[in-house]
């Protein structure tokens, strides 16, 4: 094979090589992304505050009525809040998590207003905290259920 | 190694197929929960109303939130349809890529 023959047969592998790279590289540059990537420790603070919501409910449920007063029950209410605006807080520095965004902002909201309402009327009865616990478990469920999704994103 | 288009596009929309398939499953699954879990709920609220150990306002009051929680698990059917599709979108560039990279003697 003469020095000619060599040199176009390198040009054309290496040819070859240039526009493989070049294709992998713009297929691989158009990974879609449209959610957000999982994280286990979101999902574990997210089942962490639901059961926290929980058993604030059902402790004032199993309380006497003399017993139900805001007040013994506030600084359980803020533990909540505060979890519940820690994992806002995760979600809204995550790219593509608007939907997850969404439905924690909802969840907040309606927690924040349950508790005023307690607030407002000192006592609540055991018919209207069971509602209201059975609303928030209602409202925690798809949080949990976004951050379990996002576990079944492939990588391919 | 030859790049037959018609034989990668059938491949892109076999596994498109296949990735949707398994998280309709899930579509399915998660939505029959929020249904049964909203028909508990209802029935519990509407046994507390009629026994009257709930004020109409009250009462009032839950059903304008249901409206809430059908818009919070509407945002995770979303979620779940994002994933679906970001799933089936990226198995139909891994099938193109690993044709394109067949066909230029990459792989």
């Amino acid at each position: 094979m003469s020095i000619k023959q060599t040199y176009t047969r390198l040009c054309m592998q290496l040819q070859y090589f240039a526009a493989a790279t070049l294709i992998s590289t713009i297929v691989i540059g158009c990974q879609v992304r449209l959610v957000p990537q999982y994280s286990a420790e979101l999902e574990n603070q997210i089942i962490n505050g639901a059961k926290m919501t929980d058993k604030l409910y059902l402790e004032m449920i199993d309380a006497p009525a003399d017993k139900k007063n805001y007040l013994l029950y506030s600084e359980k209410y803020l533990d909540v809040e505060t979890e519940i605006n820690s994992i806002l807080f995760k979600n809204e520095a995550r790219e593509k998590a608007a939907d997850i965004i969404k439905s924690v902002k909802i969840l907040r909201d309606k927690f924040v207003k349950y508790k005023r309402d307690h607030k407002t009327r000192n006592s609540l009865s055991n018919p209207e905290l069971i509602l209201y616990n059975e609303d928030l478990k209602a409202f925690w469920a798809p949080v949990l259920v976004e951050e379990k999704a996002l576990s079944a994103v492939k990588q391919f | 190694m030859t790049f037959n288009i018609n034989e990668v596009l059938a491949e892109m929309a076999g596994a498109v197929k296949n990735e949707v398939k398994d998280d309709w499953q899930s579509v399915k699954i998660t939505f029959g929960n929020f249904l049964q879990s909203r028909k508990d709920r209802l029935n519990l609220l509407a046994d507390f109303r009629m026994q009257g150990e709930i004020s109409e306002d009250f009462f009032q009051q839950r059903l304008a939130d249901e409206k809430d929680i059908i818009e919070s698990e509407l945002h995770a059917i979303a979620v779940i349809n994002k994933v679906a599709a970001q799933n089936a979108a990226n198995a139909a560039i891994a099938i193109l890529q690993k044709s394109v990279e067949g066909a230029v003697g990459l792989i």
